[in-house]
């Protein structure tokens, strides 16, 4: 441990730089790195950016929608809008954003001096930038960006202009990227424990991200088969999907939900991991059922796998698969409702405190909750024959991800910046951006509701005037909610240039250091960390 | 545009509506109970939260407690969930299998899917129609058409032609697609089907109550998705009656062959436009680059007026066939519009007459084929012309007839229209490409007999020698004369 | 740890890892053939089988009447015309029945086209047997040829009771430019 202190007093020499010691100087520092801290400040930063530009499509979908009629864009332009906001959003900014924490804080989190194969690491987040920039490519190809849905069914698909082959190869990209950083993150998990880390041990990020990438593992070279296929059904005369040739649409669809159900779980359940992190600091207590916990997130990514045709209930199954379906989907609100219950468990009884991590993390839960919900009325086969496709849907995937993934990365963003850059974020700052978010994000997406029960169907660029004056009111809220985020990007900045100049301690957060491995080293973390393996582990998580 | 709070004319709703058959009725009982469900869960769970959030705080002194797991609690709180969801599964379950009988119906309507239609088809009684976004809401859904969309009854929800129904009957409907994937979808009769192109789906529906309800296309099915409603009206059996009785008389009306005025033709011709062209080609004409080509100096509309009549009849790749769709006189004022309007100034005309003339006839098509066996008419030999003398006229043919799909500099428009630049037809052998132009490809028209064989020899002798490529070989027109006598005769000469 | 061994440990990780990942890609295409084994087996979207059943003689129930039902269409803008000569049917199971369908070529070219048939309730198509359709290969008009096909099929006497009207629809895809 001493070495690491001495790194640290001579850091302290280099003013204002989180990296001062180890890392080559200039720019070629962040293209050929390899340090895990690095990688992971690469990763966070293009998610950012990222979550920024697909914000700005979601603002133009906003605009649109804020009247009835057409003012702003082409119906062609806004399909393009919604595909690319939904295919940025996913693999440009959530993934991206998780995979980010997973490289800064997994090593630190289970006392391993770096990512088992740093190499690979550098190859998938460039091949990551390669595959988002090819894609946003499109936009500005003949014909437009792929305008079919993020799901990219034909036929529809297949009457993309220019752009097809291009997305389908970025496409190609982000999941071997995925799959790169995937094998990664178990091989890291698996050979780089700290000896006395034993599984049962690790923190809960780690158990979720480990279970998570087996998940992408999985999942992601089925869906670059299903969009090979596609191209090859366009260019290469096949007919995996094309009834002309003895294929069939609904084949795609099967094969598309096969990777897409468990792509939704991939993006949520390392949001439970960080809720299980914080939650226990904040409440200053331990988590309650940490096993359970794993035991309900290794459930859910097993049901995740079975579950996928409740996403298409109306293309005409036989009855025995629609039951099938239904009840198994209706199992996930099991080990979904115990976590929810574990993390209500965690509060209680607590002394509580209230700083921005603790705030976004508890309406995390609220909200995400409802998200549940509304999944649970949908798993329900007959009513989902009239929730189906409608805003009903739009609103309650946006409460699973915008205030549950989204609202997570944030709490995780202030609950590590100080452990980052040794700084202390402005809290007045970061509790502003938190109520702002939390009122806009539901004056946003809670009036979607109303519109889907009430006949509107999901992508469209315009809609009876019955409809108005709840997209109005949704349209105001998400420029709201846009807007706010510019404080979060404000804080980010602040806090890295020195945030409110208070020294930050080791643990940051009162006793964190019972909590988890990353409190025990100084703040900011030096370049290199646990050169040595740790000999004792905090216990204060399981 | 005034903040329209409050005063949106058609009455919004807040939940799920209960819609007019057992099954809407059904699904909407379903959802209450799983949403009172999720409320009275969400009570607790958050009850608990927050009271934990106001009591269990550091500010107010409190103390931690030091528990960490509970496994009797624990098992309740997986148990009581368990027995909850069994007991949802049991009504919804019971109202799956009601929606899945669809046998014993009294009646089968096939319904099907277009870009951006709807078809229905009677199976019973042989009524047959399309049905579109109706005009006012067309209108005033273009960018900037300047009007206010809460001006227009029932914006968007709308139809030219209604799907009408009896009530109190057990109405089958059988759901496919044309082009993509659509799905039918009105709420009151509380389900939603896919239309799958090549599959058939089914569905049924029993409306007690006769009213009009609405709906829309649910399955993201291009550009406008959003402007294909669906209008179903349900009436008493002798209301139901009289309109299958009407709607055939007037199916079976036929069109008005009667000659009519340039003038007349344009004018009516407008309207049709708009209704019926306009989503792809647009209103002004300009078409979609890379996906609808222009009308505006279009080569097709400044074609062969035959021609150009023969392709909207018989439809061409993503074009729909409005020989089906559209009745001659129809058809001819919209040709005669395209040609002396949109900036187009061919100034000619063609009568409802000649069109019936070129519609498939469905009665006799023996007939057809008898009339093909017509001789080909003797041409007068061509003089050999030199390369330079080919490339030149031939350009000015390329301008004329290949240019507006293949561009000026023969970059081509992708996807639709391959680029002529580099293109290995092009740079391949010339018998080849003779023959892809004389026959045609795909979308690419067949100028075996609209071009004369030296303007053909010219332009093919242009393509190899100018827009960047460089073959350096020629064919000359007598050649391509040969080759022009042996194809079979067109429409055009019959 | 020895990093020799932690290397070894890591390659070896990752190689399995890969494999995985190469069995995935692979068991995504190995849906398509295990889809339409699905859908065989539970008549999944009224996928029909393409070829040709065997005539086998089924024992003919006289009592009980089966309405079939015969739809017709037309992808995209194929240019034909496309009908059934009979519209509805009422047969016994375990008859043969012929019914004739009309197509014409609309156009001065050859053409070449496919029918693709689908049933509905797809659970039924297991149980309707065609010995003799157009829709097995694919079929090429000569410029504006007009024919009439027939469909020989008999209905599988072992058809759940509840089934009473069966749909044989058939749609006809230009497949011309595809050659």
């Amino acid at each position: 441990m001493s070495a690491v202190i001495a790194e640290h007093d001579e850091h302290d020499e280099h003013h204002h730089d989180d990296h001062a010691h180890g890392p080559d100087k200039g720019l070629l520092r962040w293209i050929v790195t390899t340090n895990h801290k690095d990688i992971g400040t690469l990763y966070l930063f293009f998610a950012l950016a990222m979550f920024f530009v697909g914000g700005s499509m979601a603002m133009v979908i906003r605009a649109e929608l804020f009247e009835p009629g057409l003012q702003f864009v082409e119906p062609q332009f806004f399909n393009s809008m919604t595909t690319m906001h939904a295919l940025v959003m996913v693999f440009g900014a959530v993934m991206p954003a998780f995979v980010g924490l997973a490289n800064w804080m997994i090593p630190m989190m289970i006392g391993a001096p770096d990512m088992a194969l740093p190499r690979m690491n550098n190859m998938s987040f460039w091949m990551l930038v390669a595959g988002v920039l090819l894609l946003a490519s499109t936009l500005f190809m003949e014909g437009g960006a792929p305008a079919a849905g993020w799901t990219l069914y034909p036929p529809l698909v297949l009457q993309t202009g220019k752009a097809l082959p291009f997305a389908i190869f970025s496409v190609h990209l982000l999941g071997i990227s995925s799959i790169m950083g995937a094998i990664n993150i178990i091989a890291t998990i698996f050979n780089m424990r700290a000896p006395a880390m034993t599984l049962m041990k690790m923190p809960l990020f780690v158990w979720t991200w480990l279970i998570t990438a087996f998940l992408l593992i999985a999942v992601m070279p089925v869906f670059a088969g299903a969009v090979t296929m596609l191209l090859t059904d366009k260019f290469y005369n096949t007919s995996f999907f094309d009834a002309a040739g003895g294929g069939d649409p609904v084949l795609y669809q099967h094969i598309f939900w096969f990777f897409g159900h468990p792509e939704v779980y991939i993006m949520i359940l390392p949001t439970f991991g960080v809720a299980s992190t914080i939650i226990p600091v904040f409440a200053r207590k331990p988590l309650f059922g940490y096993s359970s916990m794993v035991y309900a997130t290794a459930s859910i990514a097993f049901l995740s796998f079975i579950v996928w045709a409740h996403h298409m209930f109306t293309v005409g199954m036989p009855i025995a698969g629609e039951l099938y379906f239904m009840y198994a989907t209706m199992l996930i609100a099991i080990p979904t409702g115990v976590k929810v219950f574990n993390w209500t468990a965690t509060m209680w009884k607590g002394a509580m405190t209230f700083e921005t991590p603790m705030l976004f993390s508890i309406s995390f839960v609220v909200l995400f909750t409802m998200g549940g919900f509304t999944g649970l009325m949908m798993s329900i086969a007959p009513s989902d024959f009239q929730y189906h496709d409608t805003y009903f849907i739009v609103a309650h995937f946006h409460y699973t991800l915008v205030p549950a993934s989204i609202f997570i990365l944030m709490a995780a963003a202030y609950y590590w910046l100080p452990k980052w850059t040794g700084h202390m974020y402005n809290e007045k700052i970061g509790q502003l951006h938190f109520w702002l978010s939390v009122v806009s994000v539901n004056i946003l997406f809670f009036p979607q509701h109303f519109l889907g029960l009430a006949g509107m169907p999901r992508r469209i660029p315009d809609y009876a005037v019955q409809f108005a004056d709840w997209n109005m009111i949704s349209s105001i809220g998400g420029f709201i909610f846009g807007a706010s985020q510019l404080l979060f990007l404000y804080v980010v900045i602040d806090t890295i240039k020195g945030g409110t100049g208070e020294k930050v301690s080791d643990e940051v957060w009162e006793d964190a250091h019972k909590h988890g491995l990353e409190w025990t080293i100084p703040s900011p973390a030096p370049y290199h960390t646990f050169t040595t393996p740790p000999t004792s582990i905090p216990t204060e998580h399981i | 545009m005034a903040l329209s709070l409050g005063t949106a004319q058609a009455e919004y709703t807040l939940n799920l509506m209960k819609g007019v058959t057992k099954v809407s009725n059904d699904v909407y009982d379903l959802h209450m109970l799983i949403l009172w469900i999720c409320v009275f869960i969400g009570v607790g769970v958050f009850g608990t939260m927050f009271y934990s959030i106001y009591y269990h705080r550091k500010s107010k002194g409190h103390k931690a407690a030091q528990f960490h797991e509970n496994t009797t609690v624990e098992i309740i709180w997986t148990i009581i969930p368990t027995l909850i969801l069994v007991g949802m599964a049991i009504p919804a379950t019971k109202t799956l299998m009601e929606l899945d009988d669809v046998q014993s119906s009294d009646m089968s309507i096939k319904v099907t899917g277009w870009q951006w239609k709807w078809e229905y088809e009677y199976i019973d009684n042989g009524v047959h129609f399309f049905s579109s976004l109706d005009e006012a809401s067309n209108k005033a859904r273009q960018m900037h058409s300047g009007i206010d969309p809460r001006t227009v009854p029932h914006y968007l929800l709308n139809v030219d032609k209604p799907l009408v129904i009896p009530t109190k009957k057990k109405i089958r409907f059988l759901f496919t697609a044309a082009d993509v994937l659509h799905s039918w979808w009105v709420p009151d009769l509380g389900w939603k089907k896919d239309a799958i192109p090549g599959f058939i789906n089914e569905a049924w529906t029993s409306v007690d109550k006769p009213g009009t309800y609405r709906g829309q296309c649910t399955e993201l099915c291009g550009k406008d998705h959003g402007f294909m409603p669906i209008v179903v009206i349900a009436m008493e059996q002798p209301d139901y009656d009289a309109w299958v009785k009407k709607t055939k008389e007037d199916a079976q009306k036929g069109p008005d062959l009667a000659d009519q005025s340039r003038d007349e033709l344009v004018s009516k011709g407008a309207g049709l436009y708009a209704k019926n062209c306009s989503t792809c080609h647009l209103p002004d004409g300009k078409g979609v680059p890379g996906a609808f080509p222009a009308l505006t100096g279009s080569a097709v509309v400044k074609g062969d007026i035959k021609a150009q009549a023969n392709l909207i009849i018989n439809g061409k790749g993503g074009m729909p066939a409005f020989g089906k769709m559209l009745k001659a006189d129809e058809l001819a004022q919209i040709v005669t519009y395209t040609r002396n309007a949109l900036g187009n100034s061919v100034g000619d005309d063609i009568q409802p007459k000649a069109i019936q003339e070129l519609l498939p006839n469905k009665t006799a098509p023996a007939a057809k084929a008898e009339a093909k066996a017509v001789a080909p008419e003797k041409v007068e030999p061509v003089a050999d012309m030199a390369k330079e003398e080919l490339v030149a006229l031939g350009k000015t043919v390329y301008e004329s007839n290949c240019a507006s799909c293949h561009q000026p500099e023969g970059q081509g428009m992708a996807p639709m229209f391959p680029a002529l630049k580099d293109s290995s037809v092009v740079k391949g052998d010339i018998n080849a490409q003779v023959n892809l132009m004389l026959n045609g490809k795909a979308m690419m028209p067949a100028f075996g007999h609209s071009l004369s064989a030296k303007d053909f020899a010219a332009v093919v002798t242009f393509t190899r020698n100018s827009l960047g490529n460089s073959v350096n070989d020629l064919i000359q027109p007598s050649a391509i004369q040969k080759l022009q006598a042996a194809l079979p005769p067109a429409e055009d000469d019959e | 740890m020895n990093t020799d061994d932690l290397q070894q440990k890591n390659a070896r990780l990752v190689r399995n890892l890969v494999l995985v990942v190469v069995a995935m890609f692979g068991f995504g295409f190995a849906l398509v053939p295990l889809y339409d084994v699905l859908c065989d087996i539970t008549g999944l979207n009224g996928k029909v089988a393409a070829t040709a059943a065997k005539e086998v003689v089924y024992p003919i129930d006289n009592s009980r009447e089966v309405t079939v039902e015969f739809i017709t269409s037309l992808n995209e803008s194929a240019p034909m015309l496309f009908r059934s000569e009979t519209k509805k049917l009422i047969v016994h199971p375990g008859e043969y029945y012929t019914v004739n369908f009309y197509a014409e070529n609309l156009t001065d070219k050859p053409m070449v086209a496919q029918a693709i048939p689908s049933i509905s309730p797809g659970l039924a198509a297991e149980y309707f047997k065609k010995t003799e359709c157009f829709c097995f290969t694919e079929q090429t008009f000569k410029p504006r040829e007009g024919r009439t096909m027939p469909v020989r099929f008999v209905v599988n006497p072992d058809l759940p009771k509840q089934y009473k009207t069966i749909t044989l629809a058939y749609t006809f895809f230009d497949n011309t430019k595809t050659q």
